[in-house]
């Protein structure tokens, strides 16, 4: 029996990189995902539907009230419900390093924006069908960087910062419904956009693979078995716990 | 279907294993195709752990251990390495609670029998210490493995119902945790460790199935407003044992309802 049999997953950020692995994991658990995406996802489906798996995408934007609950009102018009959400989406493979100083206010709120208003929009958007439903998975995906203060892309890791914070409230919030909200911490990642992206690769990477007990790439794959974990009912008595999966850079 | 938590082949010893959370972590390695060794001091409820497996279908032996006995450790797992030619998993999970807590006259620092302490530092601290010298025995020259401590939220949280020994040991396994997870990851042995809540287990000789007022107050402690059933630690260690966790090394995972929301 696959662990996510039939489950209707919302994954944000779903048309490459870390988000499209786990649209792929969790079809191949036997999941129907939305993949959702401010991109094009239709490659996402066609490469789950080539697998034998079962996926839709909804084009939807995460910073924007309007687009996200026309985005859930859409999904539960076709499904009925609403078993896991999966808040992927952010900016960071097309992020510059620089100091601090140098950021921005408009380039700030962008981060802000997407990584932050998105991931707040969408559980505010799920919470209510998931409490209806009292049973409910929602992943948030964190970041390692916030456990070491990385420095270079402050703006980012203020950001999964937040959604660490916000993890733990809205589950303390939706524990009495029965919802599970956790999230990931991944380490530096190779996706498609971080290899796009020079200042992403190099000496910089190469810190970051140093400073790992298991010293090598993480690959998106590294996390999909995670991310299963925490949409399945395995996880049932895990709540507002932010799991770091980074080969061992940061240890809590 | 993925194989991702397949663990068919694969060798698991597990202290502390004949009830409770450490039964249900040898019973969830089986479910998903492991050849689990079950360790305990208690004989009894060991022969009636490993029978129940083994007439479900899987396969399991028993070893009697007590984890006070580090040489003895060492052949209990080196033994079980060589019956199936390898050790893939290890927990180190006996332990016991002891001390009353600091809220009660008993567990204050004065009232606390240093015999007491001894023995719960002996069991929970250098136990877990041995068991963990004993996989790294076999599982360097395999260089390969997967190690799982029993830690407790008591051990990364204080409150007011935690005592002295039990809290102060379970602290000490979650630097052990990272440690060992440092020095064993060149050899492709990972080391994780599970700090569970309020699980209905055997803890403190059964008090919890005596008490429903206990349970209902520990319960709604925890923003999912219940306590756990053993059987809810299976798929957190069955990540941490299996491919899934393949990249997961030196983390001390809560499973406690929320309560701690680390």
């Amino acid at each position: 029996m696959a662990r996510l049999q039939d489950k209707i997953i919302i994954i944000t950020g779903g048309a490459r990189g870390i988000g499209a692995a786990f649209c792929k994991a969790v079809a191949a658990e036997g999941a129907v995902v939305v993949v959702s995406d401010v991109r094009d996802g239709a490659g996402t489906v066609k490469e789950i539907e080539a697998e034998g798996g079962r996926a839709i995408f909804i084009h939807s934007d995460v910073a924007n009230s309007k687009s996200v609950n026309e985005l859930v009102n859409d999904v539960v018009k076709r499904y009925g419900r609403i078993d896991a959400l999966v808040n992927n989406a952010a900016i960071f493979a097309n992020l510059q390093r620089q100091s601090f100083f140098e950021i921005g206010e408009q380039e700030w709120d962008d981060v802000m924006a997407v990584n932050v208003r998105g991931p707040f929009l969408l559980c505010k958007a799920v919470a209510p069908v998931m409490m209806k439903q009292k049973a409910g998975k929602i992943v948030n995906i964190a970041s390692g960087t916030v456990f070491k203060g990385q420095t270079g892309i402050t703006h980012y890791v203020t950001s999964k910062g937040a959604i660490v914070a916000l993890t733990r409230c809205v589950a303390r919030e939706l524990g009495d419904y029965n919802i599970n909200v956790n999230a990931i911490a991944p380490g530096l990642t190779m996706s498609e956009g971080v290899l796009s992206n020079p200042q992403m690769t190099g000496a910089g990477a190469d810190a970051t693979k140093n400073s790992r007990a298991l010293k090598r790439e993480q690959q998106p794959e590294d996390l999909t078995g995670t991310l299963v974990f925490l949409c399945s009912s395995d996880s049932d008595f895990m709540t507002g716990h932010t799991m770091v999966v980074d080969g061992g850079s940061v240890m809590r | 279907m993925s194989k991702l938590f397949d663990l068919t082949g694969k060798t698991a010893f597990v202290t502390g294993a004949a009830s409770g959370l450490g039964y249900a972590m040898a019973e969830g390695f089986a479910e998903h195709g492991a050849l689990v060794t079950l360790a305990d001091a208690n004989r009894a409820g060991l022969d009636a752990a490993v029978a129940k497996l083994n007439a479900a279908g899987h396969q399991a032996m028993a070893v009697e251990l007590d984890v006070r006995e580090p040489a003895a450790i060492r052949t209990a797992v080196a033994g079980a390495a060589k019956h199936y030619g390898k050790m893939d998993i290890v927990v180190a999970n006996a332990g016991i609670t002891g001390g009353a807590p600091i809220s009660e006259e008993a567990g204050h620092i004065e009232n606390i029998d240093l015999d007491v302490w001894n023995n719960v530092v002996e069991i929970n601290q250098t136990g877990v210490f041995a068991t963990l010298q004993a996989a790294a025995a076999v599982m360097k020259p395999q260089k390969s493995g997967r190690i799982i401590v029993t830690a407790s939220i008591s051990g990364l949280r204080i409150s007011e119902v935690s005592g002295y020994p039990y809290t102060v040991t379970k602290a000490a396994v979650i630097h052990m945790v990272h440690l060992a997870a440092i020095e064993l990851a060149p050899y492709n042995i990972l080391v994780n460790g599970v700090a569970p809540g309020p699980f209905m287990t055997n803890i403190a000789g059964g008090r919890l199935f005596r008490e429903p007022e206990r349970v209902k107050a520990m319960g709604d402690s925890v923003p999912l407003k219940r306590m756990a059933d053993p059987q809810e630690i299976k798929g957190l260690a069955l990540l941490l044992a299996s491919g899934a966790g393949s990249f997961i090394t030196g983390q001390v995972i809560p499973i406690d309802g929320g309560r701690t929301a680390l």
